[in-house]
């Protein structure tokens, strides 16, 4: 036996529901009398000063954050600039190959024997002073910088890292 | 002291120079509220206040991406919401037991916990809100102890007010059946 649905069922079934969804209210003391007799507050306690100090705190982590992107910027900036530039030093010899594989041999060796000051001078890029920013040298904890990379780092693109003010 | 209106906060922190007295502003009319709702969610101070902190970074960080398609206080909630859920989320990861276990143990750590300070009722409560899913625990905290309105969370949830109804009703009526089936332990 076939069941019959009344005219138009299913095109009041939306309004239908929504009305009824309308009509519920949050009344609690009517819904769910054992809720609504359960005080709201006192539960938790925090200690003293806490927001206080909360804030003070947070306002030295932006800071840090800060720091920590201005930081990471200046190491790319510097980590791209060497990647770039032995790049195109090997791909601009015209060499034969067994000359390029030389080439590529001297940059290495010229690297290990002056690693020293390559570095020195790597350093000196990243710990460059910014004027009225003298807390970037504050140590970093090593948690905090892989907490950075973990997150700020991705968000960052090759055009924001050549984009920025810091270069 | 006086609060600082959410536009006056959103220009100083459009401006370079402005933006630190901004974020500042911004924490102190923020910060408690944000912290008890996230309070709510992970029920210890310890980890309120690491998630609390998270939250704040998060906002610091992506402060400049906020168009103002929302209202300010709802687009916090909805940062302050997805860290507490993904801390606790982390958290039941690591210790994987049943639901059941997981309520009693913590209810054990919140009856030892210096910070706690409710009565049976109100421990009974927390038990019963921790058997609810994760999305109608947020609705229903969201509406009933921060008193969001049903607009408001709806643009912090990104869910239709009636979906949001519907969905604090059930959570309402589970609570109460589950008050009732525990009054003894009151």
């Amino acid at each position: 036996m076939s069941k019959k649905l009344p005219d138009d069922y299913f095109r009041d079934l939306p309004g239908r529901i929504q009305s009824r969804i309308e009509a519920i209210d949050d009344n609690m003391a009517e819904n769910a009398p054992l809720l609504a007799s359960i005080s709201k507050s006192g539960m938790y306690r925090v200690p003293e000063f806490y927001f206080t100090e909360l804030a003070g705190r947070l306002s030295h982590q932006a800071q840090r954050t800060r720091n920590l992107k201005i930081y990471f910027r200046r190491v790319m900036v510097a980590a791209s600039v060497l990647l770039i530039a032995g790049y195109f030093y090997t791909q601009n010899q015209s060499y034969p190959r067994e000359q390029k594989m030389l080439a590529e041999s001297e940059i290495l060796d010229y690297y290990i024997n002056h690693a020293d000051e390559l570095d020195a001078e790597l350093l000196s890029i990243i710990n460059e002073p910014q004027a009225g920013n003298s807390s970037l040298f504050e140590n970093f904890e090593e948690e905090e910088l892989e907490d950075y990379l973990n997150t700020v780092i991705d968000d960052l693109s090759l055009q924001d890292i050549l984009s920025s003010e810091e270069l | 002291m006086k609060e600082t209106s959410d536009e006056e906060i959103l220009k100083l922190l459009s401006d370079d120079k402005s933006f630190d007295r901004g974020f500042e502003k911004l924490v102190l009319n923020y910060q408690e509220r944000l912290y008890w709702h996230i309070r709510r969610m992970v029920h210890f101070h310890e980890d309120a206040d690491d998630v609390i902190q998270n939250t704040f970074i998060k906002v610091f960080k992506h402060i400049k991406t906020f168009k103002g398609n929302s209202k300010l206080y709802t687009w916090l909630y909805r940062i302050a919401s997805n860290e507490a859920i993904s801390f606790m989320n982390k958290k039941r990861k690591k210790s994987a037991v049943p639901l059941e276990d997981e309520i009693r143990k913590l209810s054990i750590q919140l009856i030892s916990d210096p910070w706690f300070n409710a009565d049976k009722a109100q421990l009974l409560l927390v038990q019963a809100i921790e058997t609810l899913p994760e999305r109608q625990k947020l609705v229903f905290n969201l509406r009933y102890y921060d008193e969001l309105s049903y607009e408001d969370i709806s643009e912090t949830l990104e869910v239709s007010v009636g979906a949001l109804k519907a969905s604090f009703h059930h959570a309402m009526k589970k609570l109460e059946n589950y008050l009732q089936e525990n009054a003894d332990y009151v």
